[in-house]
């Protein structure tokens, strides 16, 4: 599920002709590709520094001058073939990040002007074992509930790669009540107090220790003081919706950032009229 | 027994009365003058108003976020003055500049926003029940009528609580600067001018073949 999961994610942010809803569960491609990658299947595993062959079906009726599978970055493109079989060879760099990439194939029509094919994805991991894990930044000072910040997970597996998102990586919390922890090591900050995140891989594990402060309300910058900085932070949100679990800017959780958390701030700020100390 | 239900009916008015008075007034956010008629060309003012607050007690108003939209091809936003011109800003009736505004202007609309930096108690003993929340002036572009349309972003007490208040809606009306003559009525005179030099023209015709006839 969690592999199904990264993978949709994935589709999400490099289709341009899929539109995934809320959920991250449907995709609707718009029209009928006349091109077909065949090979690999999407969700393929390869790995760094592999040689992919990709086969490229043409729907009858199309003339094509030429053609070639063009990978998200850094894969590139491959070279151009001007008649059938359409099969490329595809170089993946070895010092990819582990992860899930696109390939397209994309083609000249003499008459039909540019084809392209829908977009599959291939999963790049590691060849070999993971033999340590470190992760950065290696201790996190939240400044406020509801802040987020990224990890990055690097793995020795005869060189260094980063497996942040990995499949083989997983993540978890100690405390989901102060800090969660998605799939792809975003961490979000949930409620004062401490704990730790733990990154696990191929048996490995490493942890982030991980602080919030107490939730002194108002207090949206983790100064420990309620003034005008922390009004800014409220201002630069305006009239959008809170982040969900809890929003240290939504003051009274009516699940909207707006001037009513404003004003309550102004009555929490530590100094008269809210100067900033 | 008449005079007790007379009595009965009157406690029960003087009551109905007295309960009524804890309601206090509805808060109303207006546009002033609700109508008005502007050359074009010319500069437009219109001041928003708000009424139905505490008078020097709660509710008071410590921020506000309106949006005002109106026909951009009739008007078009020139600026917005914050604060009653006569009795200053009463979200800072303090006096000390403590308040955060922004006009943001786009096609076709304007958000007004001004929040009070002032405390709880001084916007509660201080403001007056109603006042001037900005003076807004407008360029009249082209001619027609543009309604002008208030929404509630957020209405805010002194407290951060929210508020609930009536709209009052306003329109302009743009007229062309100068009216231009009808084209037949134009004509007229040159029209006449025009007979009388040809009337001219036959009398003196009709003068010379008489005297050429005579002289045969």
């Amino acid at each position: 599920m969690k592999h199904r999961l990264r993978m949709l994610s994935s589709l999400c942010k490099i289709a341009v002709q899929c539109a995934c809803t809320a959920a991250g569960l449907t995709v609707a491609v718009h029209g009928q590709a006349p091109l077909k990658i065949t090979a690999p299947p999407t969700g393929a595993t390869v790995n760094p520094g592999q040689t992919v062959s990709v086969h490229v079906a043409v729907e009858a009726g199309n003339s094509l001058s030429e053609m070639v599978v063009i990978g998200e970055t850094p894969i590139g493109f491959s070279q151009a073939l001007t008649s059938s079989p359409y099969q490329f060879m595809l170089s993946i760099p070895s010092s990819i990040r582990a992860g899930f990439y696109s390939l397209v194939a994309s083609a000249i029509g003499p008459f039909a002007g540019d084809l392209e094919s829908d977009p599959i994805l291939i999963d790049v991991e590691p060849n070999g074992t993971i033999s340590s894990l470190h992760v950065e930044p290696t201790t996190i000072q939240f400044g406020f509930v509801g802040e987020q910040m990224p990890v990055r997970v690097i793995g020795m597996i005869g060189a260094l790669m980063d497996i942040t998102e990995s499949s083989k990586v997983s993540y978890s919390s100690q405390d989901a009540g102060v800090a969660a922890v998605s799939t792809t090591g975003i961490i979000t900050a949930t409620g004062g107090g401490n704990t730790t995140i733990f990154v696990s891989a191929s048996g490995i594990q490493a942890s982030v220790p991980v602080s919030v402060p107490p939730a002194l309300r108002g207090d949206l910058n983790g100064d420990g003081k309620v003034d005008q900085d922390d009004l800014n932070v409220i201002l630069a949100a305006l009239n959008t919706p809170a982040t969900k679990p809890a929003d240290a800017r939504d003051l009274n959780r009516d699940g909207s950032i707006n001037a009513l958390d404003s004003r309550i701030l102004v009555t929490l700020c530590s100094r008269p009229d809210c100067a900033t100390h | 027994m008449e005079r007790n239900i007379l009595g009965y009916l009157g406690a029960a008015v003087l009551l109905l009365a007295s309960g009524t008075e804890g309601f206090g007034d509805t808060i109303t956010i207006s546009l002033t003058p609700s109508s008005q008629t502007a050359l074009l060309g010319s500069m437009v003012n219109m001041t928003l108003e708000i009424g139905g607050l505490g008078d020097h007690t709660a509710p008071s108003l410590g921020v506000f976020d309106l949006n005002l939209d109106f026909n951009p091809s009739i008007l078009s936003f020139d600026n917005a003055v914050f604060g009653d011109p006569i009795l200053s800003d009463q979200l800072d009736p303090t006096g000390g500049g403590n308040t955060i505004t922004f006009a943001s202007a786009s096609s076709g609309s304007v958000e007004l926003f001004d929040l009070s930096l002032d405390s709880a108690n001084d916007l509660n003993n201080l403001q007056e029940p109603t006042f001037v929340l900005a003076s807004l002036t407008f360029d009249a572009v082209d001619v027609g009528t543009s309604q002008l349309v208030l929404t509630i972003n957020t209405l805010g007490d002194a407290d951060g609580n929210p508020l609930s208040a009536d709209v009052e809606n306003a329109n302009i009306d743009v007229n062309a600067s100068a009216v231009p003559e009808p084209f037949a009525a134009g004509l007229i005179p040159a029209a006449m001018t025009l007979v009388a030099v040809r009337l001219r023209r036959g009398n003196r015709l009709k003068n010379s073949r008489r005297r050429l006839l005579n002289e045969r």
